[in-house]
């Protein structure tokens, strides 16, 4: 039996007391797989995510517990809500550009984000051009200088994964992130992520619309629709011979753009 | 002969630096046809589209619509009556603060029509785009992204215009959503033989709706021709890497250090050579697909 990561039992949100973006999650996440969370926009896929490291809007009230490595991070202090937040699971967005500070440059902010935890410039300069190294930015010094507008999305996107996993967090949580991007950028991206959840052992979430996608990139593959998970299953199980209707629904629109 | 671009050339001036988005595009869009652009992002395909629709002059070369140019200020008129765009996404091109038949009603107030008589001719519109309820007098907000973009279609034909300019028109809507606009598209091509320059950097959708696509890269098309030939024998570097990146087998791009001149796929090109630093020839393929390589 692999070893489970992150449980989520019985997760409900509910927006301002009357929309329920989340029903009745149930869903366990074991360590060094990659699961794919699948679903049309409104789903309910970034209320998940976000539920993940607790970042939900006031408005939201969540009920359920979500254990990760064991403990429920629903009832976290904000300290350790934090150090959760920036050592143990990491965490891309989908728009590069939202990502950074528009006015500091990618070496200040990377500084910064690793500041708290490491006060000696040498050792943070060690994680981020080892981090930069990973994510396959050679031009290491000029990028570091560079504001973010100077850069492109998919050189941003990498940044993002990069500070992502300088602390070596265990879970990675990849909202969309390739949905802002060229084919030919997205392609190399989806194989960054491949290639980290084997040097690094990570476990990968990875959220999207794109089902083309999640047959390249994940083992199991979970959707949703209208905040409820309707099914969930090995990658190849729920593309070959899916049973809920509206994964058969998603699957033959897939099929008609090859 | 619908739309003729020749030669055309636009060049900007940044911080005296001339970047050229288009250097020499020549391509032809037929009657009831469409034609796919694809390529990267910064490759030109919008200051195409831009210049096309008369918001850019171009710095050199003309176009031409049924053989009136078009590239001249004089005949703005001609752009406006035949030739409509739309947008990528659909909230920025409506205006939020304007219902939406405000927003429809701007479109054809030349057409001098009263309001109750739009109103009934808007209700018969909205069928003919897929949609049953009446939206008219809700604001954007309070729509879906694809009932946004039908309805940025709609205005769009409002006008009796002939050819579309379709700027990346689904890539902000998800699977289900596109492949409806797809068929929409796909229906009142047939049903108003209008024709479409559908830009896109998907190749899978192009692949769904064009019949002859043209691949730009950095403000010049590399390769064109009938859809299928381009998708089954495809000659460019440049377009196996665009189609091998389509099925996510593109695993990583070499990048040279930046080289001024010759061929512009050079500086990731995995077959470069010498003579790469002069400009390409034109190679055939059959009769319309073309390329330029020394391959």
């Amino acid at each position: 039996m692999k070893e489970k990561i992150l449980e989520i039992d019985n997760l409900v949100v509910v927006y301002d007391k009357v929309f329920k973006a989340l029903d009745k999650i149930n869903l366990s996440i074991y360590r060094r797989e990659i699961l794919g969370i699948v679903g049309e926009s409104g789903c309910g896929k970034t209320t998940l995510a976000l539920s993940l490291i607790n970042l939900l809007p006031s408005s939201a009230q969540i009920k359920g517990k979500i254990y990760f490595e064991g403990k429920d991070i629903l009832s976290f202090s904000f300290k350790d809500l934090n150090e959760l937040r920036r050592e143990k699971i990491g965490f891309v967005f989908q728009s590069p550009q939202d990502s950074f500070d528009p006015v500091f440059t990618i070496g200040y902010q990377f500084k910064e984000f690793l500041g708290e935890r490491l006060k000696r410039d040498e050792e943070r300069k060690k994680i981020i051009y080892a981090s930069l190294e990973k994510v396959k930015i050679y031009d290491k010094e000029r990028i570091l200088k560079s504001y973010p507008h100077q850069l492109s999305g998919g050189q941003l996107q990498r940044l993002a994964i990069a500070f992502a996993i300088s602390l070596s967090p265990s879970l990675l949580v990849a909202d969309e992130p390739t949905s802002n991007l060229d084919v030919t950028v997205e392609s190399q991206i989806v194989h960054l992520f491949l290639e980290l959840r084997d040097s690094l052992d990570l476990t990968i979430i990875f959220i999207t619309h794109n089902l083309d996608l999640a047959r390249v990139l994940c083992d199991r593959i979970a959707v949703f629709y209208r905040g409820k998970l309707v099914e969930v299953g090995a990658r190849e199980r729920i593309l070959e011979s899916p049973q809920n209707p509206y994964t058969k629904l998603l699957v033959d629109s897939s099929k008609k753009f090859r | 002969m619908m739309l003729q671009i020749r030669r055309v050339k636009k060049y900007f001036l940044k911080r005296k630096k001339t970047i050229k988005a288009l250097d020499g595009i020549d391509l032809d869009i037929k009657e009831n046809h469409v034609v796919g652009l694809v390529g990267e992002s910064g490759c030109g395909k919008t200051t195409l589209a831009k210049t096309i629709l008369g918001f850019y002059l171009p710095t050199e070369g003309k176009i031409l619509f049924q053989n009136i140019e078009i590239s001249n200020p004089k005949n703005e008129e001609v752009i406006r009556n035949n030739i409509q765009i739309v947008f990528q996404n659909p909230y920025s091109s409506f205006d939020p603060y304007k219902k939406i038949f405000d927003s429809l009603y701007e479109a054809i107030s030349k057409k001098k029509i009263k309001k109750k008589e739009a109103e009934k001719l808007f209700q018969e519109q909205l069928i003919k785009v897929g949609i049953k309820e009446n939206l008219l007098f809700r604001y954007p907000h309070q729509l879906s992204g694809g009932q946004l973009q039908r309805l940025s279609i709609l205005r769009a034909i409002l006008r009796g215009s002939r050819l579309l300019v379709l700027d990346e028109p689904t890539s902000s809507l998800d699977v289900s959503t596109t492949l409806k606009i797809l068929d929409l598209l796909k229906e009142l091509k047939e049903r108003f033989s209008l024709s479409y320059l559908f830009i896109s950097h998907n190749l899978k959708l192009v692949k769904n709706i064009a019949d002859y696509v043209a691949v730009m890269l950095e403000g010049k098309i590399v390769e064109a021709g009938p859809a299928e030939s381009i998708f089954n024998n495809p000659h460019h570097p440049y377009t196996q890497m665009l189609l091998s990146a389509a099925d996510y087998r593109l695993k990583n791009i070499l990048i040279r250090e930046d080289e001024e001149g010759g061929c512009v796929f050079k500086n990731r090109c995995p077959f470069k050579k010498e003579k790469c630093r002069d400009s390409p020839p034109l190679k055939k393929v059959g009769k319309e697909h073309f390329y330029y390589c020394f391959q």
